[in-house]
């Protein structure tokens, strides 16, 4: 990965290299669909965030959202998990379906939703507590674990599968908090798939990383794809072309009556086609950088 | 426009006028702050004279005897420690799970808008006099909580001042707690919540934990509180004068605080008696050393809640 940056910068448009995107794809067919979205609204108080975004999201495959800041892409994203619900004000309006069963239904527990969804975030949060505490937090609160010995088991695994365990291996009783970011982030995504999730949802991932702690976490996004269904939201278009098979292109719009900008889905195709030969002319100005 | 061709050293000196100005402001600030730490310098230099003096002339024997006496000659400085470590369990027994209640509601489940309105009213809660309370303790906790509940007396005891003094504590133990629990960053919250832990599970695993070096010293002060609190214990501690030695939270006693007040009502009467008046700083210098020591405590565990996170 590391390399394929280096290589970017030989390329004319905006150092995307065009002959590898979408190569992550080499999409045959449809997985089944994880997500199903339509005509999704979200709401913070009277402030309509997100308007009419429908897509579908499809098993095994990266889907990333891109677009200009105040655009809803996390907004969205939060929806998955229905980590919305923690802002108080915040409403949600459409169907969000979830292998066929919709999250919204007033029967659904949001936090059965999250054992299902993991999230990593923006910032990397490891939480004041010993890398294999910080592991075993979710195995152990949603009871998947009753004995130390297959706790010590998911710890390993999960931190192999995330590609710290090399590093960490001498020192799990210490704090989480004396690592590097980079290693934080891949913390984060050890602890989220240490309760063996169904998806995986990453805010930014490594927008607070350096180029080298970005490529390690992209190569291990493409080590995990397999098992998990990956939903990424990404300010950086190298890595949504690089790494993901579907690209979600959204944009704020301003509305002229409230003066307020809302969050509008352009245009949902596979990453190849929107990089390479958009249908809507604002996404050929965002890849193209002559917006945003 | 200034002109750059001609800048000297003059032009970029201080007018000498603003420069004494500056320098008469600066001397008179730290006047201010020497006459504080001075002021603090002399009380407790008086302290330790005066108590000094009583150590010096004592007869250890009456330090360690029966009850607290001292207009007979008679120091049980245990009487009033047992009395004050009595009134202080009680109130924390009272003030620590209401406050930290309280403050669990206030930082993790109460919204906004409910967080608004209810913060103010706990910190209002704060600043009732102490004298408030001791009659509450006296007119209302002991004969429907200490009589009804326990069979204690109607009149004071230490359970009723013990009460009475939790009741004051409270704010202090929930305010200090929310703090410390609302400085736990959103992050951890969300971290906790995304891997399916329910809210009590957060708030016990991750916020309090988090936050636990607040919450320590939340209590520390509140003990510290506590043990200095004076006008509930004395109104409602169930005794005025003297006291015979006890534990036992339904008699009556004398905490530290309150010998300290019994003994200062009309100094005229203590000064005759020997070592009377040198008793009450001795007392005060017990007192002292202790609350200071449990500062000292709360202070580091306050500094440490800064380095986390």
């Amino acid at each position: 990965m590391a390399t394929e940056m280096a290589e970017q910068e030989a390329s004319p448009r905006l150092g995307l290299d065009m002959d590898r995107i979408g190569q992550a794809a080499a999409l045959d067919a449809d997985g089944d669909p994880v997500f199903e979205v339509e005509d999704l609204n979200v709401f913070y108080g009277d402030f309509l965030a997100v308007q009419g975004a429908t897509f579908t999201v499809y098993e095994h495959e990266i889907t990333a959202m891109i677009g200009p800041s105040g655009c809803g892409k996390t907004t969205v994203l939060r929806c998955f998990n229905r980590m919305n619900d923690l802002i108080p004000i915040a409403r949600v309006e459409g169907r969000v379906d979830f292998r066929n069963v919709s999250i919204y239904d007033p029967r659904v527990d949001p936090v059965e939703v999250r054992r299902r969804i993991g999230m990593v975030f923006q910032k990397p949060n490891p939480f004041p507590k010993s890398i294999y505490d910080n592991i075993a937090f979710g195995p152990r609160v949603t009871g998947m674990a009753k004995k130390k010995s297959e706790l010590d088991d998911i710890v390993e695994r999960s931190l192999r599968r995330a590609a710290l365990w090399d590093e960490v291996q001498d020192r799990l009783k210490d704090s989480a908090l004396g690592l590097s970011g980079g290693q934080q982030q891949r913390l984060c995504i050890a602890r989220a798939i240490a309760v063996d999730p169904d998806v995986l949802l990453m805010d930014e991932p490594c927008s607070a990383l350096d180029p080298i702690a970005t490529a390690r976490i992209e190569d291990l996004m493409h080590e995990i794809k397999n098992d998990y269904t990956i939903v990424i939201v990404t300010h950086n278009m190298q890595q949504a072309a690089r790494i993901s098979n579907r690209t979600a292109f959204f944009t704020a719009q301003l509305d002229s009556t409230s003066d307020r900008r809302c969050g509008l889905l352009v245009e949902y195709d596979r990453t190849e086609t929107i990089f390479s030969n958009p249908s809507d002319e604002r996404t050929e100005n965002y890849v193209t950088g002559r917006f945003g | 426009m200034t002109d750059i061709g001609k800048l000297s050293v003059e032009s970029l000196t201080a007018n000498p006028r603003q420069a004494r100005k500056e320098q008469v402001i600066r001397y008179s600030l730290g006047a201010t702050a020497l006459v504080s730490i001075l002021i603090s310098v002399l009380i407790i230099w008086s302290l330790f004279s005066e108590a000094w003096t009583f150590m010096v002339e004592v007869d250890w024997g009456s330090v360690w005897d029966i009850g607290w006496f001292p207009r007979r000659g008679i120091y049980d400085i245990k009487t009033l420690i047992v009395a004050s470590f009595v009134v202080t369990g009680i109130a924390m027994i009272v003030a620590t799970p209401l406050g930290l209640g309280a403050a669990i509601f206030l930082s993790e489940y109460a919204r906004p808008g409910v967080r608004r309105t209810l913060k103010p009213i706990l910190e209002i809660l704060a600043g009732i006099p102490s004298v408030v309370l001791g009659f509450f303790a006296l007119e209302w906790i002991a004969p429907n909580v200490v009589q009804s509940l326990f069979g204690g007396p109607a009149a004071g005891s230490l359970l009723a001042a013990g009460i009475g003094v939790g009741v004051l504590i409270i704010p202090l133990v929930a305010s200090i707690s929310e703090d410390a629990m609302t400085a736990v960053p959103m992050s951890l919250r969300e971290a906790s919540s995304g891997l399916g832990a329910r809210k009590m599970t957060t708030t016990v695993r991750v916020v309090i934990p988090a936050a636990i070096s607040g919450l320590v010293a939340s209590f520390i002060l509140a003990v510290s509180r506590a043990l200095g609190e004076t006008m509930v214990v004395f109104m409602a501690g169930g005794a005025s004068q003297t006291a015979v030695y006890t534990h036992h939270p339904l008699d009556g006693s004398l905490t530290m605080t309150a010998g300290m007040t019994s003994l200062a009502r009309g100094t005229d009467n203590v000064v005759g008696e020997g070592l009377t008046f040198q008793s009450l700083f001795f007392v005060g210098l017990v007192l002292f050393l202790m609350t200071f020591l449990l500062n000292i405590v709360a202070n580091r565990f306050v500094q440490r809640v800064r380095e986390q996170y």
